[in-house]
């Protein structure tokens, strides 16, 4: 005759002991080992707690429409800046120059993709333009991760031998960071203008390009320009001319994570190890009870004999 | 085999050693002639010359009771190992397992082996035992060197001879190298002065991964060990495959096909003979192609001479100067701009040609290229031209054009001359045209001295027509050569050919300040060698696919020498005279393409259709109202379509001056500042009147009349007769302060206050339409009057009344400027500050100017002591301020000569306030349906029989989602 399996039920093997035992000590002896060793596994694979959070993003960008231009001549610094106060403090080697711009947002997603601006600075006849710093505030903020606003700066300078009749500046503006970023708000220093702090001051030594610099690199935070092609045209002129094109590019930050992300990211970890350990684990115990490596007293019962216990 | 005296791992190497050698390496074995006598019988007398020569090199540390002696290879033993091997092969593995000797490892000597390589070697003391390491392929005897000779016929480069160990280290033929162990012209005495064996690198037998690493033996060949050196696991024992260790064979090349064929995708990038790559291209042509202008095509010009070339506009490459020709494109507007510098030596002894303003209109256009060839054709039918007609034939080689590309070499080119007879004549026409085009290839043959170039070209024709008419070729002949037009002087008909427009020029030029536009042919124009050309603007009447049909030109001159400094102009400037000076001079080229049909119409522009485009000139007009007779009201827009009389602002000049206004354009952000220049006098006097001065230049007439009703267009194309499609510019005041009018006309002190110094547009614009395609449409225009209102001082204090460098008119040349400005006394305005009163600031004092405080890390203070000691006038310096504000004018002189500087600033920021596209989704779709009449049939009756039951279900996507969920295969 032919047979069937037509269903299939199962036994269980009840293994009792004392608590004074040999198998009650191998039971807790795998269930600590169970929590323990994933834990160990993933410490020492550098994986269970992270430090810092990655996430890439386009920030909004904005130019803030502070500026100062120094534009050294061979007959003497011409500049200008926004700020009124200053613009009084040196009416001698003020030039008015003439300023237009637009930010534009290219595929309409609401964040600005970059600035174009020309700067037009007339000079005398007897000028020729040997070098020129620029200095403008930007404001960079993200939201996808958490709200921060970074406010900083682009700055260059390009000097010549040869008089310069117009300087092109093509580059991304960027965040860069020394630390990782904090979220919370009691970390939100960074709202300093790289020319902002000049401003009500009366002292005109502040406005070197080389102290704003100076103070600016202090920041942990800083914009900046990258991947820039500072370039000049050489040739007198009685127009100079500083045209900038800047993208506003999508970039990664890092901020330090929080105290969420890291268990979450732990638990990830853990639980992925923990796995397989309790398998192992039970393979081990399987086979230490059934082959009554420690004694423990059995008896047999069907599953549903069991569950009426 | 002796295999019980061996451990298993020294059996196993030997074995894989065996294995490893018994295909391929057999050349290893010891070449001993006299074990194989009758083989080697051929060879012997070579055999014993080679090692004759081989047995000079034993090394001193090598001699040992063995005297196995490994041959260091020269290519000439390879020849003689074929015959061996086949006699040899079954001692092979006994004899190589003894080559893999390696003295420095731990001695596992084979007895049995040993034995008999002794035997056999000891035998043979008077020839060499000699031991090969190269890896030759037996299957591939490798002829002689000599023999190679023979084989001209197929040149096949030998694998194997690269394979070879060669003696590297051996440069000099018969002189030993020092340190060059292996190299035969060093005796063993010799060797003895050595300090070490060079390393020589192996071929082969060099690489890693091979189990046994065989060069060693070529060193140290005294003693006997299985080579073990290679640690690894995994190492070749066999190597089947040698090919992927070495490079393949490549036959040499003989035809210049396969030559091609085999460097066809290595030199992709290498440009071969750049200059007929060029000429491909066609950055040389001499003749305009075969077929009708279209657009971007190159526009052709036709020299005096009658030769063709490509337009051109000079444009700055890589400086700001005029280095590069722009082509001249059909249907494509262009402005270029670029410096010219003059030095002051030529241009008053021979003005340069690009100063000239004939080099930029005295030749022909051609209106369509493909009229050339249909002359042509035409011309082919004709009969040939009477003699009596003078004609002339001109190459199109002479490198003389308005805008040549390249210049191609004459010589070469008239060699393309097909019929002697034009090759003759145009070797004729070539001094006349190398007196006119001699070095920077501008197409005019208008000749200074004679400064008539009306004349120039019947004179020119003349001189052609005399040489010519000895040649009298026919036109049909000439024209079979393409490169070689015709010019027909008196009743030529090419000369009114069809294809040809003429410059229609007029040239502008200043007279007592006075701008007189004549045409290059009125007698009355008086254009002096000092005019020199500042712009040219062309416009070209085109009619589309046929062609241009007409071209003007208008060229404005700018007299250089006024720029001259006076004495050398006056006192006729001698051409002994050394001058450095150099002229800096901007030049503008301008073309403008028009319909022919528009030549007397003014074509409106649109700023966007329908939404404004960035970069176009805001609309800008006003409402003008009519009461018609029936008593319609009618409303419209009155609007200047010029962008320059629309909405402005003031702008600096070149000098900073509120010279120039420029317009609004859409999306542009602009940021202007500029100054004006105020009597002192008026200040003090009649502010009133200066109040309305500065607001009137500020604003500008149109903004400043409050009667009219400013409207902005909403769209780039806003009908003017449509008055909802204008937003009205608004207007808000600083309500904190009263306005001029309403203020009392002067303070108490003197003071005239509340001159409106800035504004602000505003321009709120939102994006209308598809994401895909959004158009701008400009909701809202305010213009706030500045809250900053300047209140000059009442006499000349602060840093403002130091003179400054400024001059009051524009221009591009220093002397000019300079007798300007040291004539005015100029007083700055300004917030109160303490840097220092100057008053009576006379002269420009560069250095002290030039290297102000901040920027070249001087302290503030020392240009400021410097500049009192220099100056005469009472100086309040920095030191103390307090006196500076309470003093009455220092300068005891009454002021009202000076002027005041009153800084003006405009704003105009354009705002996007566009609202984000829709964020939610839509509603979910519902989704009605019948069930069947009779679907529910038992449990519910239709009423009255009709089909009344229906069971409308409306579904929300949610429900629906769940819906499938549970039903989604029970329900298919």
């Amino acid at each position: 005759m032919m047979s069937f399996v037509v269903y299939v039920d199962n036994k269980s093997v009840v293994h009792r002991s004392t608590l004074c035992s040999r198998a009650v000590f191998f039971y807790l002896f795998c269930f600590v080992l169970s929590v323990i060793l994933p834990l160990i596994i993933t410490y020492r694979s550098q994986g269970l707690w992270v430090e810092e959070f990655r996430n890439k993003e386009q920030a909004e960008v904005t130019y803030m429409e502070q500026m100062l231009v120094v534009v050294h001549t061979t007959s003497g610094v011409i500049y200008w800046t926004t700020d009124p106060s200053f613009r009084a403090l040196n009416p001698q080697m003020l030039r008015q120059p003439f300023l237009k711009w637009h930010e534009y947002d290219s595929n309409h997603d609401g964040k600005r993709d970059g600035l174009e601006l020309t700067l037009e600075v007339p000079l005398l006849p007897h000028e020729s333009v040997q070098q020129v710093d620029l200095v403008a505030n930007m404001e960079y903020s993200l939201h996808s991760h958490c709200d921060i606003s970074v406010t900083g700066g682009i700055a260059f300078e390009r000097s010549s031998c040869a008089p310069m009749s117009s300087v092109k500046v093509l580059g991304d503006v960027i965040l860069h960071q020394r630390h990782s970023m904090r979220c919370s708000r009691a970390h939100q220093h960074n709202t300093q203008y790289l020319l902002q702090h000049h401003a009500a001051s009366d002292d005109p030594t502040l406005w070197s390009p080389v102290k704003i610099l100076s103070e600016y690199w202090l920041r942990n935070q800083t914009l900046r320009l990258s991947n820039e092609y500072i370039m000049s045209i050489i040739g007198p002129t009685d127009l100079f001319r500083v045209e900038l094109s800047l993208k506003y590019v999508e970039q990664e930050h890092v901020y330090v994570a929080s105290f969420w992300h890291v268990m979450k990211h732990a638990w990830i970890q853990y639980l992925s190890v923990l796995v397989v350990v309790v398998y192992v684990l039970d393979v081990v115990k399987k086979w230490v009870y059934s082959n009554q490596i420690v004694p423990t007293r059995t008896h047999v019962s069907h599953a549903h004999l069991y569950k009426r216990e | 085999m002796h295999t019980n005296k061996m451990d298993i791992l020294k059996f196993m190497c030997s074995v894989c050693l065996i294995v490893n050698v018994m295909p391929q390496d057999i050349a290893e074995l010891p070449r001993d002639v006299s074990t194989n006598p009758i083989n080697a019988t051929s060879d012997l007398p070579k055999l014993n010359q080679t090692n004759g020569t081989n047995s000079t090199f034993p090394s001193a540390e090598n001699v040992s009771d063995n005297s196995v002696t490994v041959n260091f290879l020269n290519e000439s033993d390879i020849s003689m190992n074929s015959s061996n091997i086949s006699s040899n092969s079954n001692d092979s593995a006994k004899i190589t397992t003894s080559t893999t000797a390696y003295f420095n490892a731990s001695v596992t000597t084979l007895p049995s082996i040993q034995d008999e390589n002794i035997s056999e070697t000891s035998d043979t003391t008077d020839t060499m035992t000699v031991l090969s390491t190269s890896e030759l392929p037996t299957e591939s005897p490798v002829p002689d060197e000599s023999e190679s000779d023979n084989e001209d016929e197929e040149i096949v480069m030998r694998p194997a001879m690269f394979l070879q160990n060669y003696c590297s280290c051996d440069m000099k033929v018969n002189s030993c190298d020092i340190g060059c162990c292996c190299d035969p012209d060093c005796s063993a005495d010799d060797k003895r002065a050595f300090l070490g064996c060079v390393s020589v690198p192996r071929s082969l037998s060099g690489d890693a991964r091979y189990c046994t690493q065989r060069w060693v033996l070529d060193r140290h060949n005294t003693e006997y060990s299985i080579d073990t050196s290679n640690p690894d696991l995994f190492c070749i024992v066999t190597d089947n495959l040698v090919q992927r260790t070495t490079f393949p064979s490549v036959k040499a090349i003989k035809t210049d096909e396969a030559f091609h064929e085999l460097l066809a995708e290595r030199r992709k990038f290498i440009q071969r003979d750049p200059i007929h790559q060029q000429a491909r291209k066609g950055g040389a042509q001499t003749m305009p192609p075969n077929k009708q202008y279209t657009e971007g095509d190159l526009v052709w010009g036709i020299t005096q001479e009658g030769r063709f070339f490509p337009l051109g506009l000079p444009s700055a490459v890589f400086s700001a100067s005029c280095e590069g020709k722009a082509p001249f494109k059909y249907l494509q507007d262009a402005t270029k701009e670029c410096r010219r510098q003059v030095p002051l030596q030529e241009l008053l002894k021979t003005r340069p040609r690009y100063l000239d303003p004939r080099t930029y209109c005295n030749f022909f256009v051609l209106s369509q290229p493909l009229l050339i060839y249909e002359e042509e054709s035409n011309e082919d039918n004709s009969t040939t031209i009477p003699p009596s007609s003078t004609s002339t034939v001109v190459s199109s080689t002479t490198d003389s054009s308005l805008s040549s590309y390249t210049e191609s070499d004459p010589s070469s080119t008239t060699k393309d001359s097909s019929s002697s007879t034009t090759e003759s004549s145009s070797s004729s026409q070539t001094p006349n045209n190398s007196t006119t085009n001699s070095d920077d290839g501008y197409a005019s043959d208008y000749k200074r001295e004679g400064n008539d170039s009306t004349t120039t070209t019947t004179t020119n024709g003349s001189s052609m027509a005399n040489q010519s008419n000895m040649h009298s070729p026919s036109l049909s002949q000439i024209l079979k050569t393409p490169q070689d037009i015709v010019l027909l002087e008196d009743d030529a008909p090419f000369f009114n050919a069809t294809f040809m427009v003429k410059v229609k020029a007029n040239f502008c030029y200043y007279r007592e300040s006075d701008i007189i536009c004549k045409n290059p042919d009125d007698p009355d124009l008086n254009i002096g060698p000092c005019d020199a050309v500042s712009s040219v603007s062309y416009i070209v009447f085109h009619n589309g696919s046929e062609g241009i049909t007409a071209v003007s030109a208008q060229v404005s001159l700018r007299n250089l020498c006024s720029s001259i400094r006076n004495t050398t102009m006056q006192e006729q400037f001698s051409p002994d005279d050394e001058s450095d000076d150099v002229i800096n001079m901007m030049q503008n080229f301008k073309v403008e393409y028009r319909w022919f049909q528009d030549e007397n119409q003014q074509v409106v522009k649109r700023s966007g259709r329908p939404g404004y485009i960035r970069g176009k000139p805001l609309l800008f007009g006003h409402v003008v109202r009519n009461v018609t007779d029936a008593g319609i009201k009618m409303e419209a827009i009155a609007r200047n379509t010029d962008p320059l009389e629309g909405l402005t602002v003031l702008r600096g000049g070149d000098d900073g001056d509120c010279s120039a206004r420029t317009p609004v354009m859409f999306g542009e952000n602009l940021q202007t500042q500029c100054q004006m220049h105020v009597t002192f006098n008026d200040i003090l006097n009649n502010c009133s009147e200066v109040r309305k001065r500065v607001r009137n230049k500020l604003l500008g007439s149109v903004l400043n009349n409050p009667d009219l009703e400013l409207r902005v267009g909403a769209y780039g194309d806003s009908d003017v007769l449509v008055t909802s499609h204008w937003v009205p510019l608004m207007r808000s005041r600083d309500t904190t302060r009263p306005f001029y009018e309403h203020d009392s006309e002067m303070s108490a002190e003197g003071r005239c206050s509340d001159i409106l110094v800035s504004y602000t547009i505003e321009v709120a614009y939102a994006l209308q339409g598809s994401l895909v395609n959004p158009q701008a449409k400009v909701v809202g225009v305010l213009l706030t009057e500045g809250s900053l209102r300047m209140s000059p001082p009442a006499s000349c204090l602060g840093p403002f009344c130091t003179r400054r460098a400024v001059p009051t008119q524009s221009s591009i040349f220093p002397v000019e400027n300079k007798s300007l400005f040291v004539n005015n006394d100029q007083i700055y305005e300004g917030s109160g500050s303490s840097l220092g009163v100057n008053s009576t600031y006379d002269q420009i004092d560069k250095d002290g100017r030039g290297r102000e405080p901040i920027f070249s890390n001087t302290s503030l203070n020392e240009p400021t002591a410097e500049r009192q000691t220099k100056d005469t006038a009472q100086v309040v310096s920095l030191e103390e301020p307090p006196k500076l504000r309470t003093s009455p004018p220092v300068d005891a002189q009454p002021s009202h000569d000076k002027t005041v500087v009153i800084e003006m600033s405009t704003k105009v920021l354009f705002f996007d306030v566009s609202e984000p596209s829709m964020p939610v989704f839509p509603d979910p779709p519902r989704i009605n349906f019948k069930l069947p009449e009779n679907f529910l049939y038992p449990l519910v009756v239709p009423t009255n029989g009709v089909a009344s039951f229906s069971a409308q279900v409306s579904f929300s996507s949610s429900f629906l989602c769940l819906f499938l969920m549970l039903f989604n295969v029970g329900f298919v």
